[in-house]
């Protein structure tokens, strides 16, 4: 029984790590209709921002946080205008062109951080204990972060004038514009929340784990798998399928082996694909 | 139009290209004046340059440039300590070295390009392979052509008769180091029960069969064995399960210090207070940057050497190293892999030529002083039992552990002999 | 008109016929045993961008080639290391095994189309691949080694070269094979297919089932591929086949031209040939595989084969801005 709620705790606190990494790839596809695969990338370069500006420079931790999700979020603005504008709509251009993307900035990231794995200590040590079940401060405060960016997320899109422009877009481009909402403007603002987002993940996996430059492949693979378990383009379904994602992954860690629990995902992505390929809340 | 287009292609790939080494060695001009032209010969590097696995085959990069710029320069470890000429003799010729290392980004397919290269344009005799699946791949046409190949990589598959010219002098040997350090551990740590946290790879799987028989046989009771997903980052479900159990060792076989740096971290992180042991050289900075000293406190691992250094060339090799690439670049298992390009250099001045069947017999037959080891004296050339030639380096072993603010030597093992 | 057009068809046939002798005498002339090595790798790689291209005529991306290859060298390396098969029936069960797998797999998910079916090929990949770890029948973490090489008529290949022609022989068998396919009346329809479902149902054609067929014959050929790839570097582990492996297939295919039958091989070509002249720059190398997807997509999103008709019309374009 204790590790069941061992197994629980975990899986939910990774669950909202992973949806915050998933999210941002949910709001390109809903308003872009591009896959990014360069998401892990960006979320690799949110943390050596941390690494550089908390782990190197000392700043205190928040702060690095927030010039991260400042910095990636100015550098996709930049990065819509300048490459992606061509490619724009097209889905599988946009999917080709990202995946060259991805490979780029990988090895860039060799090249320019260097070859070494490198790490930052914790911003918030500590274990916390609940009856048997253990974790620590670290995880349970990366939880929450996320879960605030997600409110905060969920919030714009639902609650908002801006929210409203994204879901127009999303549903319909061209009747949108009708209505005045400058497309150009909103999917460079959807990227720039984006790649925010993403850094914003990497940043609090730096301080939960390792820091080097192929680290977004597998948080990359995640984001895809959940993003599409849930339904391309819908927010809800995400948070749920990556919540679902971490308890497979937790539990299938625990009772069967770790070395099982990627397969398991997958797994579990195949079959949903390929008996609900709409997903769990996603629109056919 | 296609056509012609990529048949040109093709053919234009035949087009003799100037071969541009990436790291050209120089051989240094002595201080008196050579009465003769020493021929320079390549050693070939099939590396890892790019990709996860890039820190270790520069490190490796590292290492064979300086002891190759020290052979050709009769420096301080090929001139002072062992008392040679700049440069190396066979049947009377002098040669030196040159360096040439490409990329083979542990793909075997492009391993066997990178080797074909060495081997076809470069005309390389002697390669060294870094990492077991590429040697595989490549291994019949290494073979075909009689190079002398040294490998960075600790499958048996990659040594023994059907390698009859491949050499690996690497301390890592899933067969050898558990007969070393499973008695120690009884011996020194009064260690009863254990558990075993490994990466679910052949190496790791290898280490930890071997590993968990040792353990057995000395009566050290084998709590669990945990597998995790290569270059996996979170632990937590596999500890969790672990600590359960209380054991009074927790330990890990053979990872790279990007997982064992988490492993520690996320163990203490949890609330385990018994001791943490790996079975493999540490890459301390990367260490110390995932888990802090504070965690690492009484950490043990193995294969690696600190200061203060009891023997020259380890004092000789640290110097040269940090002077090149900064005391953050150091870790003291950068020794695990720096044995080959003096023994392979040895191996050729024993055997008085160029031919990769003399060189071999040579090399199989060297003993005592006619040997070198970074790890100290009495290595020896052994392996019969085990893989069915004497083609590896079994050297003295190491235990070091971390300790306020530090790593330091714990233990010298002698190498265990009759292997 | 007319005339001029016979002339340059049988013009192109002759070049096409001249290449083909010059690569089949490469081994002859080649100034070094790599360019042969080299060539061998651009013919695989080419082997399986071409299937990819042909799953792309009916509309899906195979992202996840990985996969069936992975199932074509397993099947291969177990046959005739477990079983004792020679290596022509093993490789032959293995694009049948290939195939196989295409046709019960593709059943539930060809219906799906555009970027999903390329993740859903992907994650077809990886689970693949934690079978192949956790089962010790598949070799487990190890993979299989020592796998014998293929022979003929006794004599098992030695070298380099034996593995250039039958890499070279495959590669034309299927882009041959493609090629009369193409033409055929199958080939019209699934070509109908790839224009849109719905028209193509509207003409009659069964689009479930052709796109099936298509797929399974793609993967056939991958899998014979897959068993040469087994057999020619002697030893396969599971993480071979994984998403590096996928995308460097899928990225040779679209920077040669997803929608033409050469597009494999010249992509293959170019991605192998420009990276190997790059060695003295070897720190910069892997950058250009990255670089180069990027610069073909937004450059000529044709791919390199639709290079000419793009300067082609850029010159028509000139023509007729001078003209005013």
């Amino acid at each position: 029984m204790a590790l069941f709620t061992q197994g629980l705790v975990n899986g939910l606190e990774m669950g909202c790590l992973y949806a915050l990494m998933a999210l941002g790839l949910c709001l390109i596809f809903g308003v872009m209709k591009t896959v990014n695969f360069a998401h892990g990338e960006f979320l690799m370069l949110g943390a050596y921002a941390t690494y550089y500006l908390f782990g190197q420079i000392g700043m205190p931790y928040i702060l690095s946080f927030i010039l991260t999700m400042a910095l990636l979020f100015a550098l996709g603005f930049g990065i819509e205008k300048g490459f992606l504008r061509p490619i724009r709509g097209n889905t599988v251009a946009g999917f080709i062109f990202t995946l060259g993307l991805s490979m780029f900035l990988m090895n860039l990231g060799w090249l320019v951080f260097g070859l070494v794995t490198k790490g930052v200590p914790s911003p918030f040590p500590g274990l916390l204990q609940v009856g048997t079940v253990r974790t620590s401060v670290e995880r349970v405060v990366t939880a929450v972060i996320a879960l605030g960016l997600i409110g905060g997320l969920m919030y714009i899109v639902y609650r908002s004038k801006l929210g409203r422009a994204f879901r127009a877009v999303a549903q319909d481009p061209e009747a949108a514009q009708l209505q005045g909402v400058n497309i150009s403007h909103i999917s460079s603002l959807s990227l720039a929340i984006s790649l925010a987002l993403a850094g914003a993940s990497g940043s609090l996996v730096a301080c939960l784990f390792n820091i080097l430059p192929s680290m977004g492949v597998r948080p990359c693979a995640l984001a895809f798998v959940i993003v599409v378990v849930g339904g391309l383009g819908s927010i809800p379904g995400a948070i749920i399928a990556a919540l679902l994602v971490g308890l497979v992954e937790s539990f299938v860690s625990i009772y069967v082996g770790t070395i099982w629990s990627w397969g398991a995902i997958f797994l579990m992505a195949f079959l949903v694909i390929a008996f609900r390929p709409q997903g769990l809340r996603g629109r056919a | 139009m296609i056509a012609i287009l990529s048949v040109g292609l093709i053919l234009a790939s035949c087009a003799p290209e100037p071969t541009t080494p990436t790291q050209p060695t120089a051989p240094t001009t002595p201080a008196e004046p050579t009465e003769e032209e020493a021929i320079i010969i390549p050693w070939g590097t099939a590396s890892c340059l790019s990709g996860p696995y890039a820190a270790w085959g520069m490190e490796e990069h590292y290492i064979q440039e300086i002891q190759v710029d020290d052979i050709n320069s009769g420096g301080g470890c090929w001139g002072d300590i062992l008392g040679h000429e700049p440069g190396f003799r066979a049947n009377g010729q002098l040669y030196k070295w040159e360096l040439i290392a490409y990329d083979a980004k542990m793909d075997p397919v492009e391993g066997n390009k990178v080797i074909s290269r060495l081997i076809y344009e470069d005309k390389c005799k002697f390669i060294h392979v870094f990492m077991d699946q590429v040697y595989l791949a490549a291994k019949s046409m290494l073979i075909e052509n009689k190079v002398l190949t040294t490998v960075q990589g600790d499958s048996p598959d990659s040594v023994g008769p059907d390698s009859p010219y491949t050499f690996r002098t690497l301390l890592s040997n899933p067969e050898i180091n558990p007969r070393v350090y499973a008695p120690w551990i009884k011996d020194n740590l009064g260690v009863q029960t254990v558990a075993m946290i490994s990466e679910d790879s052949e190496m790791g799987r290898l280490h930890c069969e071997h590993y968990g028989d040792q353990f057995s046989d000395l009566g050290i009771q084998v709590l669990a064995e945990e597998f995790y997903e290569t270059l996996a980052t979170d632990f937590s479900a596999p500890l969790a399960k672990i600590i359960a159990l209380n054991p009074d060792m927790i330990f890990s076989p053979h990872a790279p210090s990007e997982e064992v740096g988490l492993i520690v971290k996320q163990a203490r992180e949890l609330g385990y207070e018994g001791i943490l042991f790996e079975g493999v050289c540490p890459a301390t900075k990367t260490l110390v940057d995932l888990a802090g000293w504070d965690a690492l406190e009484g950490f043990y691992s193995v294969n690696a050497v600190s200061p203060p250094f009891p023997y020259p060339q380890q004092q000789w090799f640290y110097d040269e190293y940090t002077a090149r690439h900064g005391v953050d670049a150091w870790s003291g298992g950068l020794f695990d892999r720096a044995d080959d390009p003096y023994n392979l250099t040895l191996a050729i001045e024993k055997a008085n030529s160029l031919d990769a069947e003399d060189v071999a017999a040579a090399w199989e037959s060297m003993t005592g002083d006619e040997l070198f080891s970074f790890f100290g004296p009495g290595a020896y050339m052994g392996g019969q039992t085990i893989y069915g030639n004497n083609h590896i380096l079994v050297p003295r072993h190491w235990v070091s552990m971390i300790t306020e603010g530090k790593e330091i030597n714990v233990a010298e093992i002698p190498p265990p002999p009759g292997l | 008109m007319l005339n001029t057009k016979n002339l340059s068809r049988k013009a192109v046939w002759v070049i096409v016929a001249i290449a083909l002798i010059l690569l089949f005498l490469l081994p002859v002339f080649a100034t070094s045993k790599y360019q042969i090595v080299t060539g061998t790798s651009i013919f695989l790689f080419a082997i399986f961008a071409t299937c990819v291209y042909q799953v792309a005529v009916v509309n899906r991306l195979l992202f996840g080639a990985g996969a069936f290859i992975s199932v074509g060298a397993y099947t291969s390396a177990i046959l005739v290391m477990n079983f004792g098969f020679p290596f022509w029936p093993a490789m032959l069960l293995a694009g049948l095994a290939s195939a196989l797998v295409a046709f019960v797999i593709g059943i539930p998910i060809l219906r799906i189309g555009g970027v999903y079916f390329a993740i859903i090929t992907w994650c077809l990949g990886e689970v693949l691949i934690t079978i192949y770890k956790a089962t010790p029948w598949f070799g487990g973490v190890d993979g299989i080694r020592g796998i014998s090489p293929p022979s003929i008529l006794g004599t098992p290949f030695v070298g380099p070269v034996p593995y250039y022609y039958l890499a070279l022989g495959l590669m034309l068998v299927v882009i041959v094979v493609f090629y009369r396919l193409g033409k055929s009346r199958f080939g019209q329809d699934l070509k109908a297919i790839g224009l849109s479902d719905i028209l193509a149902t509207s003409l009659g054609i069964n689009v479930p089932r052709h796109r099936l067929m298509c797929f399974a014959i793609s993967c056939f050929f991958i899998g014979l591929g897959g068993s040469f790839y087994a057999h020619y570097l002697s030893s396969i582990e599971p993480y071979f086949f994984g998403i590096s492996l996928s995308s460097q297939v899928f990225a040779f295919t679209v920077i040669g031209g997803l929608g033409s039958l050469w597009g494999g091989l010249i992509g293959s070509t170019v991605m192998t040939v420009i990276p190997e002249w790059m060695h003295a720059v070897e720190q910069v190398r892997p950058l250009l595989y990255g670089a180069m997807i990027m610069f073909v997509i937004v450059v000529m999103p044709g791919g390199i084969v639709s290079l000419p008709r793009q300067v082609r019309l850029w010159r028509k374009g000139k023509i007729r801005e001078a003209e005013g």
